[in-house]
């Protein structure tokens, strides 16, 4: 009786669980298929086209029927009029059959129902946002046009030029400050730390305008330094809480015999707290990578407008704004925007789920 | 098996709302803060740097601290039953 019960919450969960999933799923499916599609394509019917479906597809053509074409013809099994044919009958067995052209040159058409999938897919849409070339546009009435790539390729390094020191730094301050909280007295500690806490939640505008003005000062503004210094210091505040949470959990009796040994405490932290704080760093490295790879607004303001220094979100926040009509473009600019973050989320996704819990949420 | 779970539900909960009060990029690239769907970042973004406003873009950096004010207040709370330093 009991059991039967589970098994049916069991049931609702899952089922509550794959209906999540797939709303979720259904926009990124439908932005990875779509950068694909040829142009005309996305303007003219949805992403989903190119499954299998039943739809109206065209099946032959005729030849006019030879003889008088003046009254009421029989063709396919359908009857009726030059006029009538013009617009389309349907035949007793479903299909509708169209004349095309005038009365003396043309054709007949016919079209019916059956299975049919649109698989005109192209790897151009990656080439055109990819690299800065330029490459002629075709439009589906002839003309052409010439049109500047959107050099996401050099954003995309850009965006690494980026995140990967800011990554690095804050990490490592951060691991030096958590480890002087956790295990070192001295005078202030208490209070500095309320200061962390406190810290975790202000928005980052509260910054903007006054570093902005430092920069200024230094004549800093604009330069990659700039940029990895303001993510440092967005950054470090919960890096800080979330590897004291770790390392303040790592036992003490490690650290006391290794003390009594001698050790100083830069012996320790380099010996024994950094590589016993390996899936703590991970998971921050994580969080933070992604963090800086997707931010738009420290980038707009301390990068600029610059178009050989812009990362990519800028770009793409570009493209958005030029192109807004060309989903090809959009649509394959956000994908490759996303690469880099899946790859790393489902490389390291272990670390991401046990790292972050750890420490930081006590019962 | 709430009450097992509350305080990452309400970790969770505080969280979202702080990343979602100082929410920029996809409201000022889907709209600009157009139309009526302006936020505080992006109103502040639009005074500080495009209106050269410099006045009205820090009183609105300013509320959006005021906004969180609560939220850090109950996590310094939290942190002191807790007690962290032991």
């Amino acid at each position: 009786m009991r059991g039967r019960g589970i098994r049916r919450g069991a049931v609702f969960v899952n089922l509550t669980l794959i209906f999540l999933c797939f709303i979720w799923l259904i926009p990124t499916v439908g932005l990875f298929v779509s950068s694909f599609r040829d142009p005309n394509d996305i303007q003219a019917s949805g992403w989903w086209t190119v499954l299998p479906h039943p739809d109206t597809v065209l099946i032959e053509e005729l030849p006019l029927p030879e003889g008088d074409r003046t009254g009421v013809m029989t063709i396919e099994g359908a009857t009726g009029t030059f006029e009538e044919f013009r617009e389309g009958i349907a035949a007793p067995d479903g299909r509708i059959i169209t004349w095309v052209g005038n009365r003396r040159a043309g054709r007949i058409e016919v079209r019916g129902e059956a299975i049919t999938a649109n698989t005109n897919l192209t790897l151009d849409n990656y080439e055109k946002v990819l690299t800065g070339k330029e490459y002629t546009l075709t439009f589906p009435d002839g003309s052409t046009q010439q049109v500047q790539g959107d050099d996401l390729g050099g954003a995309f390094v850009n965006s690494l030029v980026v995140a990967i020191p800011a990554t690095v730094i804050p990490i490592l301050v951060a691991a030096f400050a958590a480890y002087g909280f956790a295990w070192m007295g001295f005078a202030g500690r208490r209070v500095l730390f309320v200061l962390v806490v406190a810290m975790l939640v202000v928005p980052l505008q509260i910054a903007l305008v006054p570093i902005l003005r430092d920069y200024v000062t230094l004549g800093i503004n604009g330069t990659y330094l700039a940029v990895w210094l303001a993510h440092t210091g967005f950054g470090l505040a919960l890096a800080t809480y979330l590897l004291f949470n770790y390392i303040r959990e790592l036992p003490g009796e490690i650290l006391e015999s290794a003390f009594i040994d001698g050790a100083s405490h830069m012996q320790v932290f380099l010996r024994l707290i950094l590589p016993l704080s390996v899936p703590a760093l991970a998971a921050f490295a994580i969080f933070q990578f992604l963090w800086v790879w997707n931010d738009y607004l420290v980038a707009l303001i301390f990068i600029g407008a610059k178009p050989d220094t812009q990362v990519l979100t800028q770009r793409l926040a570009e493209i958005v704004g030029s192109r807004g009509d060309d989903w090809h473009l959009l649509t394959a600019g956000a994908f490759i925007s996303m690469l880099l973050p899946l790859t790393v989320f489902f490389a390291l996704q272990r670390y991401f789920v046990r790292g972050l819990l750890a420490g930081s949420v006590k019962g | 098996m709430v009450p097992n779970i509350r305080g990452t539900i309400i970790t969770v909960a505080t969280t979202t709302i702080i990343f979602t009060l100082k929410i920029f990029d996809v409201v000022w690239v889907m709209t600009g803060g157009q139309f009526g769907t302006g936020v505080i970042a992006t109103e502040f973004y639009r005074q500080y740097f495009t209106n050269r406003n410099f006045g009205i873009g820090s009183a609105l950096a300013i509320i959006l601290l005021i906004a969180v004010f609560p939220v850090m207040i109950y996590n310094l709370r939290r942190f002191r039953q807790q007690e962290g330093f032991r």
